[in-house]
């Protein structure tokens, strides 16, 4: 049903939030943008406009990718597992950057002509998930906070997810043989030094929201 | 890797490559090498235990040794570092040198699995080494033989996976070019002769891809760690931890530095639309990686148009690497796309000196391209990834500031008439004196060749002024010895064949002395660092740095003071410092954290940092003390090998005399001052004396030689070492 | 949070490429450098700023993000509602004097401070009490003042610093010879160092090399500013200042020459 077409249902967070659900992961050039939700998503109009940013609805707030300030630094990476595996890797990260630096799947990195084009892949938290539908295990489910985890005592390490996913999001770790994936902690964009990854706090985007 | 040894910081694996047998074999690291950290450490030792000090080395008997260490790869800020251990077959005494390469090869090496890699014997036939987590072979390389390093790293990186990171030498090393290097990434190399040493190996790559982890006994405090570090303490690049444009949260403003981030400042070629470096307060994460823009701070706010980002090595948040597009090369014919930090694009207008015009005026052979005075940017583009491409070290800028002076005083027009008549004439000076972009291309190329007149530049420093008479007035036809004269171009620190890196100009007697502690130049940044930081030196350097190194321990820029016990104290404090960076590993131009940006923390940084990180990465207690007595271990080492060096390959038994010489510039410039003058950097010939004297005393050496006593290295268990210098009369 | 730091007016340039084809709705491949597709790469910014209004101007007729999501169908949400927030206690109203020290902060954050002359009493009340107030009130301890010649500036040092602060009066008050005096005599003093001129073309000082020449002109004829010298650079004769009272001409030379040779960094 058609919400009320009025800017005061988003003064509540989670109508907000389930309002840019809608919009993970989507497009947004077409849309307008007022220069007061550029300004705290730290994005440009034209970025916009050339489907240059993606944001991602997460419980904490909206995630942002901003290509261009990816320095390629690697410290996503590092966060992630530090925080999700105790150790410190690249491949088992739920966030991917290194594999895009030199020669990523678009012909981008610093092994091509696209020289300076490299940025991190995020898990895109799919509506209907092509991991989760491929696990023969019926190994990731939702926890008590609806995110999407895998239960590592069901999983088989099989790497079914990793295949259906049209990113190869999940990993299976080559040290315990369980798939892993994001599950949206956040450490990644706190992280970032440079504001590729950011979440912005579904405060300031209500609070944006208003502001016209 | 790591996790399955179940070992915490180190990967727990060395493996071993014949490349004249073609065998590959492993073996632990622990706990032969615990007391030598890794990296750098470990390669002292292979080398002190494996390969005679009088082998050539280019030889069969030569190995390198490719080392990281526990910090590398632990989640630790800025610690993308690869050491590589050699031979040097370029400086004085031929001893033990490192090459350093940054990029984000050594996470992938340390996630494949190792601590260190020794290379060994010589293929036939062109190879490369890759690398697979377990899987370690020898590849062919025909196909990449004598090709450049960007289309050799491209190659193999398609060949064998995006997941894989590459490392190769060019044409130069290949032809056995003392003056070579390894290229990884987009312009990170290592540097010191390693193209060389892997070309008479005929080892043309290295590639690497590590699915595996690097174990941490306490991550969550690793990742705590770091965040401080990145917020209260880290300032930009080399750790400058003021501003140069005044932002609204910072109490000072430098008057130029490094630290050129700030709104209105901005990468002008992000492929969106130009993002605006905005303003980066001290306390926060997420914009420490806009406080550089080295393009800014080489070229000035020019750079902007051509910037499209900045990037560097694995897990650093600084961004030392501006990433470029400039435009006006294409016009030539040559790649837009160029990337480095350092003298390999800022020294460039060194290949062009003045040249005499047809009435014999002597004339500028630059010109702008596009903007006004943007010759330094655009040729320096050009020469980095020309550089790069053939594979050529500088040497720290030796290598064009030898050419620009032999050019200049009319040495290099007699040596080749002399030594190579008939080539002068198809040198292409027009393009030179055309200030054409194409002339340093075409200088690297003939470096790389390895045979003509300027392949001789190829040879370094030390060999270079041997074979053209540069190290002797008699022998040349300028009447100079280019070790000791006085020029603003004469980097020499000694008479070794490497210039200073940062030496008296910048910090005293203390840069000094660590400057000819090494077999190359010293790249230590401990002083340097808190010295440019942009910091006032009454208000916050010298009160922080007192705090820890007690009173009079430093000077201010050109305002140096007699040498006392507390200068020793800190020199060594830097000294030691860098064996370990290169052993833990960490960059070496970000580490120590001595100033803070933090005003709560009145500006005052944190030494313990490193020991804290090795205590949380380990899970045992790792002190300041133990981080200072295993690196002091080193050093020692490093002096040993040099001594037992200079005594094989030149029959010397005094390096006081013999490595320690420090040319007569550094006590004769600036002829209008007195040393200790405010306004010179010149030191005081009996000042020095006294300095080596205290310096040699701190670190256990005999006075008059200079050499590690028995007792010193007993100290450090470290008596073999002694047995050695014994036996060849050295104590 | 501020993600980006303070913003300057001004400064975002946009840039006029060519737009490219809208992609479909999930399409992954990001375009290539957009760059390859303009015709001529040395357009003055302001030209490109001026195609960038146009643009925006042409983009006015885009449906609003807001309005489009709303008219969107319903997704599930895999999430639950957030935990209601807990009942606050009523905020107790702000005095006047909390509200002024607000308006301080706000401005702070986009770097600005609050001159005086700025602060409105309502009638029959005076700003001096207001302040006066503003002062005794320990929530406001923050709020700090600097003095310049033509007026009290406000600021809060949780969100800009002493110096900074002065250095935006001194701009404000738009007494150039007056900054750059003040600024070349603290170089001189605390780090030490003389000042180039190009430093005062950088924000927030934006005078360029023409109107410095001006300024030092001027400054030479004021006795106030006697102690205000110029020096060159030896290497490429950049222009330095230095205060000759806390530093001599050789010395102001010597740095001047050590910064332009980049000596600390080659």
């Amino acid at each position: 049903m058609a919400e009320t077409m009025d800017r005061k249902s988003f003064l509540d967070k989670d109508y907000t939030r389930r309002q840019f659900l809608k919009l993970s992961g989507k497009s947004l050039a077409g849309l307008a943008l007022s220069s007061s939700l550029l300004s705290v998503l730290g994005v440009s109009e034209k970025a916009v406009a050339e489907d240059k940013v993606r944001v991602w609805a997460f419980p904490q707030g909206l995630l942002v990718v901003d290509a261009d300030r990816c320095v390629g630094c690697q410290r996503c990476e590092i966060n992630c597992t530090l925080t999700n595996d105790g150790c410190c890797s690249s491949y088992i990260s739920r966030v991917k950057v290194t594999r895009n630096l030199y020669s990523s799947r678009n012909g981008q990195g610093l092994y091509t002509e696209d020289n300076w084009t490299y940025f991190p892949d995020t898990c895109r938290q799919c509506e209907n998930p092509a991991c989760g539908n491929a696990c023969p295990m019926q190994a990731i489910y939702s926890d008590e906070n609806g995110i999407r985890r895998v239960d590592t005592d069901k999983c088989i390490g099989c790497g079914a997810c990793t295949a259906a996913c049209p990113w190869h999001m999940p990993t299976v770790n080559p040290e315990t043989h369980k798939s892993s994936k994001c599950i949206m902690c956040g450490a990644c964009a706190e992280g970032c030094p440079s504001g590729a990854l950011s979440i912005v706090p579904w405060d300031e985007i209500v609070s944006v929201s208003q502001a016209i | 890797m790591s996790v399955k040894n179940g070992i915490n910081g180190w990967a727990g694996t060395i493996v071993r490559v014949n490349l004249s047998t073609g065998t590959i074999t492993k073996e632990d690291t622990l706990p032969k090498y615990k007391p030598f950290i890794g990296g750098m450490g470990i390669g002292y030792k292979v080398i002190w235990d494996e390969v005679p000090l009088d082998a050539d080395p280019l030889g069969p008997d030569a190995k390198c040794v490719f080392g990281v260490g526990p910090l590398t790869a632990s989640g630790v800020p800025c610690s993308g570092r690869m050491n590589i251990t050699l031979l040097s077959c370029w400086s004085k005494g031929y001893s033990i040198v490192d090459a350093h390469m940054g990029g984000h090869i050594a996470h992938a090496f340390k996630y494949a699995g190792y601590d260190a890699m020794i290379v060994e014997g010589q293929s036939d036939k062109p190879v490369y080494i890759k690398i697979d987590d377990d899987k370690v072979t020898i590849e062919d390389a025909s196909h990449i033989w004598g090709k450049g390093t960007f289309e050799v790293n491209a190659t193999l990186a398609k060949e064998n996976g995006p997941e894989f990171d590459v490392a190769s030498i060019g044409t130069a090393g290949e032809n056995l070019v003392h003056m070579s290097n390894i290229v990884t990434s987009f312009g990170n190399s290592g540097g010191a002769g390693i193209g060389a040493l892997l070309g008479s190996k005929k080892c043309k790559a290295l590639v690497v891809r590590g699915t595996g982890a690097v174990k941490i006994a306490e991550p969550l405090k690793v990742r705590l760690l770091s965040n401080y570090m990145i917020k209260d303490l880290v300032g930009g690049n080399n750790n400058h931890t003021v501003p140069c444009h005044a932002q609204s949260w910072s109490e000072y403003v430098a008057t130029n530095n490094r630290w050129q981030g700030a709104p209105g400042i901005t990468w002008d070629k992000a492929s969106k639309g130009p993002i605006d470096m905005g303003e980066q307060p001290s306390g926060q994460i997420n914009v420490a990686a806009l406080r550089c823009n080295k393009g800014v701070f080489d070229f000035g706010e020019i750079a902007e148009k051509y910037t499209v980002k900045q990037g560097g090595c694995s897990s650093c948040p600084v961004r030392c690497y501006t990433e470029y597009d400039m435009d006006p090369l294409a016009e030539y014919d040559l790649p837009t796309h160029v990337s480095n930090t350092c003298m390999p694009i800022i020294k460039m207008l060194e290949w062009y000196p003045n040249h005499k015009d047809a009435n014999g005026e002597s004339v500028p052979s630059t010109h702008d391209f596009v903007d006004e005075k943007d010759a330094k940017m655009i040729l320096g583009g050009a020469g980095s990834r020309a550089a790069d491409e053939y594979g050529v070290w500088c040497n720290y800028g030796n290598l064009y500031e030898d050419f620009n002076m032999a050019y200049t005083t009319g040495v290099l027009k007699d040596v080749a008439d002399r030594l190579y008549p008939g080539e002068w004439d198809t040198i292409p000076w027009a393009l030179m004196e055309a200030g054409d972009p194409r002339w340093v291309w075409e200088c690297y190329r003939r470096i790389s060749l390895g045979k003509g007149l300027f392949a001789d530049l190829g040879l370094g420093t030390y060999e270079l002024y041997q074979k053209w008479g540069m190290d002797d007035p008699e022998k040349n036809v300028a009447g100079i010895n280019f070790y000791d004269f006085v020029n603003g171009k004469n980097f020499n620190i000694g008479h070794n064949g490497y210039p200073r890196h940062h030496g008296p100009e910048n910090c005293w007697q203390a840069g000094t002395l660590y400057s000819m502690m090494y077999n190359r130049d010293c790249m230590i940044h401990h002083l340097i660092n808190f010295c440019s930081s942009g910091a006032p030196y009454y208000d916050i350097i010298k009160p922080v740095l007192e705090h820890f190194f007690g009173e009079g321990c430093t000077d201010a820029q050109k305002k140096y003071t007699p040498i006392n016990e507390n200068k020793i104290k800190l020199a060594k404090w830097a000294f030691i410092g860098k064996q370990w960076h290169d052993s833990a590993t960490l960059c070496n131009w970000m580490y120590p954290m001595t100033i803070a940006t933090s005003k709560k923390r009145q500006y005052i940084g944190d030494l313990d940092l490193d020991a804290k990180y090795m205590s949380a990465v380990l899970g045992e207690e790792y002190t300041r003390e133990d981080q200072e007595r295993d690196s002091e271990r080193i050093s020692q080492l490093l002096r040993v090998i040099t001594a037992i060096s200079f005594k094989l390959n030149l029959g010397s038994t005094n390096l006081r005399k013999d490595h320690d010489h420090v040319s007569d510039w550094v006590f004769d410039k600036e002829p209008d001052f007195k040393a200790f003058d405010e306004g010179t950097v010149k030191l005081d010939r009996e000042d020095w004396e006294k300095s080596l004297d205290m310096w040699y005393e701190a670190l256990g050496w005999n006075k008059e030689t200079g050499i590690p006593t028995r007792e010193t290295l007993e100290k450090f268990d470290l008596a073999e070492c002694a047995d050695k210098l014994e036996e060849l009369g050295l104590i | 949070m501020a993600l980006f730091g303070r913003r300057k007016p001004g400064f975002s340039k946009e840039v006029e490429f060519k737009p490219s084809e809208i992609p479909g709705e999930f399409s992954d491949a990001l375009d290539p450098a957009v760059n390859k597709e303009l015709d001529n790469p040395k357009l003055e910014k302001l030209e490109m700023q001026e195609k960038a209004t146009q643009v925006m101007d042409g983009e006015a007729k885009k449906p609003d993000i807001f309005e489009y999501m709303q008219s969107l169908p319903e997704v599930k949400d895999p999430f639950p509602a957030s935990e209601p927030e807990p009942e606050l206690p009523p905020e107790p109203q702000k005095t006047k004097a909390q509200l002024l020290a607000d308006f301080i902060r706000t401005r702070c954050r986009s770097a600005l401070i609050t001159p005086k002359a700025l602060i409105k009493a309502d009638e029959g009340e005076s700003v001096d009490a207001l302040i006066a107030e503003m002062q005794a009130d320990p929530s406001c301890a923050d709020i700090l003042t600097v003095q310049g010649s033509k007026d009290l500036y406000f600021f809060s040092e949780e969100l800009m610093a002493h110096n900074y602060a002065k250095i935006a009066m001194l701009t404000l008050e738009k007494d150039d010879a007056r900054t750059v005096a003040e600024m070349v005599r603290f170089n001189c003093k605390a780090f030490p160092t003389p000042t180039p001129v190009y430093y005062f073309a950088r924000q927030p000082f934006f005078l360029d090399k023409g109107r410095m020449e001006v300024i030092i002109a001027q400054m030479q004829e004021n006795p106030e500013y006697q102690d205000i010298k110029v020096c060159e650079a030896p290497f490429n004769g950049e222009k330095y200042l230095y205060a000759s009272g806390l530093m001599s001409e050789k010395y102001a030379k010597a740095l001047a020459n050590g910064t332009e040779m980049h000596e600390a960094d080659e």
